[in-house]
């Protein structure tokens, strides 16, 4: 069971765990150091070791922790979910311990989070891109890189010399369904603004 | 033998699995293939006489970056995005994405809805390993089964159709519901449906279960062990091929889901043949 004394156990002599209060499931804050530890026990002796998703958050240049790296297991004795967060110290440069080791699903998992993210995982056997191409000079999932993309060479040297393509940003930006993120949703969301309509007073056709 | 490495060199990872070579393996490159055929993937593999002693896959050539452009959308507007997430079953991907955001807004339906949204989600179920089990047959040399599972995948798209008014992208739900009630006489359709989906199955279970040749290009092929399943993080049928009792709809109920009784086939040796046994 998944319950507080299952709680109070796992935070015995481990420090650096907290818990976070969060709605769906049981979810802990970790350090980067303790991952791999913290890892292995969950799934030898608490059962959790399905490793159902790791990606990562981007907060935002101005937020003091940038990134923070989301991980999901699933124990299949206690059907239950467990979320574990592991804030990367470093906004420049966020590193933390490749998890492939404990969980060989979190491979292909870490080279997204690394492709679209931005953040190495140390030891991890084979860290390259896996969703672009290997010269990509960006991170496509951080906040600060627009939806609709930026102008780099080809993948392919020997193409764009005799083309003279790009790959040039996609000319749907800021169409009728792109909305602010920003803001009230009644504002974003067009059909929002007409209110000369509602659940009560019928549409004039 | 460098003559033979030479010659399937194509691009930059296939020059660096040449290099790689001690003289008697040769490098073999797949794919590619065009996006309209069951998924794209590009296979760099190692072979040594007709075993592959290396596979390198490369992957999501068709990777549309959905995160970013939810990210600039409303919740409702994301709806027609998550049709394409999954296109064999796009109403099951809907009510996935609904209960999501439904979930983050603390907002509980109501129970009618609450039962279309099963009764659509297991529609695209059947219909999603209708077309599954067909190809498969197809692609281990069995033409006819093809030919019936289609034949009541129609059917069913017919029902999508008239319930949501497209066949393929039915961007059905709405964050706290349903686009629309179900038409009248749409259930009275789907019964009769039901009714005749299990002869048609038996067809195909006819010409599939007991086929030798079906048996033996699929019996003891691919077989992943339940350890294997679990620590690749594999789920759903894929994962109960393996023997492994993993059912959301069981263990973690949503949507209602627990007060239907139905049974969760489970296979036993995680081949090829165990994963057509616990779909059909």
């Amino acid at each position: 069971m998944i319950d507080e004394d299952f709680v109070s156990l796992l935070l015995k002599g481990r420090e650096y765990l907290s818990v976070l209060h969060q709605e769906d499931c049981l979810t802990l804050q970790s350090d980067p150091a303790h991952i791999i530890d913290l890892c292995t026990h969950l799934r030898d002796e608490q059962t959790f070791d399905l490793l159902a998703d790791l990606t990562a958050i981007d907060q935002g240049e101005d937020a003091s922790t940038r990134f923070i790296l989301v991980v999901h297991l699933y124990s299949l004795i206690h059907k239950s979910y467990l979320r574990i967060h592991v804030n990367c110290l470093d906004n420049l440069n966020p590193e933390v311990p490749s998890l492939s080791g404990v969980f060989p699903a979190a491979n292909w998992h870490e080279r997204e989070t690394f492709d679209m993210f931005g953040i190495s995982f140390t030891e991890h056997p084979n860290l390259k891109r896996i969703l672009m191409w290997d010269e990509y000079p960006y991170y496509p999932l951080r906040k600060e890189f627009p939806l609709a993309g930026i102008e780099v060479p080809l993948p392919a040297a020997d193409v764009s010399e005799v083309t003279g393509a790009n790959v040039d940003p996609a000319p749907m930006m800021g169409g009728p369904f792109v909305s602010s993120s920003n803001g009230r949703l009644s504002e974003a969301e067009p059909r929002g603004k007409d209110e000369s309509w509602t659940e009560d007073t019928e549409k004039l056709l | 033998m460098s003559k033979t490495v030479k010659e399937v060199q194509i691009g930059d990872v296939g020059a660096q699995a040449a290099s790689r070579m001690d003289g008697d393996r040769m490098a073999l490159n797949v794919g590619p293939s065009h996006p309209t055929t069951h998924g794209v993937l590009r296979l760099i593999m190692e072979l040594d006489g007709d075993l592959i002693t290396r596979c390198e896959p490369v992957l999501v050539y068709l990777h549309r970056g959905d995160e970013k452009i939810a990210e600039n959308m409303t919740y409702n507007q994301f709806v027609p995005y998550t049709d394409r997430l999954d296109y064999l079953a796009p109403l099951a991907n809907n009510v996935a994405y609904a209960i999501t955001v439904e979930k983050l807004a603390g907002i509980e339906l109501p129970e009618r809805c609450e039962a279309i949204r099963v009764l659509v989600c297991e529609m695209a179920r059947i219909s999603s390993h209708l077309l599954g089990m067909g190809v498969f047959g197809m692609d281990a040399g069995a033409w006819t089964p093809f030919m019936y599972t289609f034949t009541e995948r129609e059917k069913l798209y017919s029902l999508f159709e008239e319930l949501t008014g497209a066949r393929f992208t039915t961007s059905y739900t709405r964050i706290g519901g349903v686009a629309r009630d179900l038409p009248e006489g749409w259930l009275s359709k789907v019964e009769k449906f039901v009714d005749e989906l299990p002869q048609a199955i038996d067809e195909v279970e006819k010409l599939l279960t007991r086929n030798r040749i079906f048996l033996d290009r699929t019996e003891g092929i691919g077989t992943i062990s339940k350890e294997d399943a679990i620590a690749f993080g594999i789920t759903g049928p894929n994962l109960r091929a393996s023997g492994v009792d993993l059912d959301l709809r069981k263990d973690r109920p949503y949507s209602g889901y627990e007060k239907y009784e139905f049974d969760v086939p489970i296979g036993t040796r995680g081949d090829c043949y165990d994963r057509y046994l616990v779909r059909i």
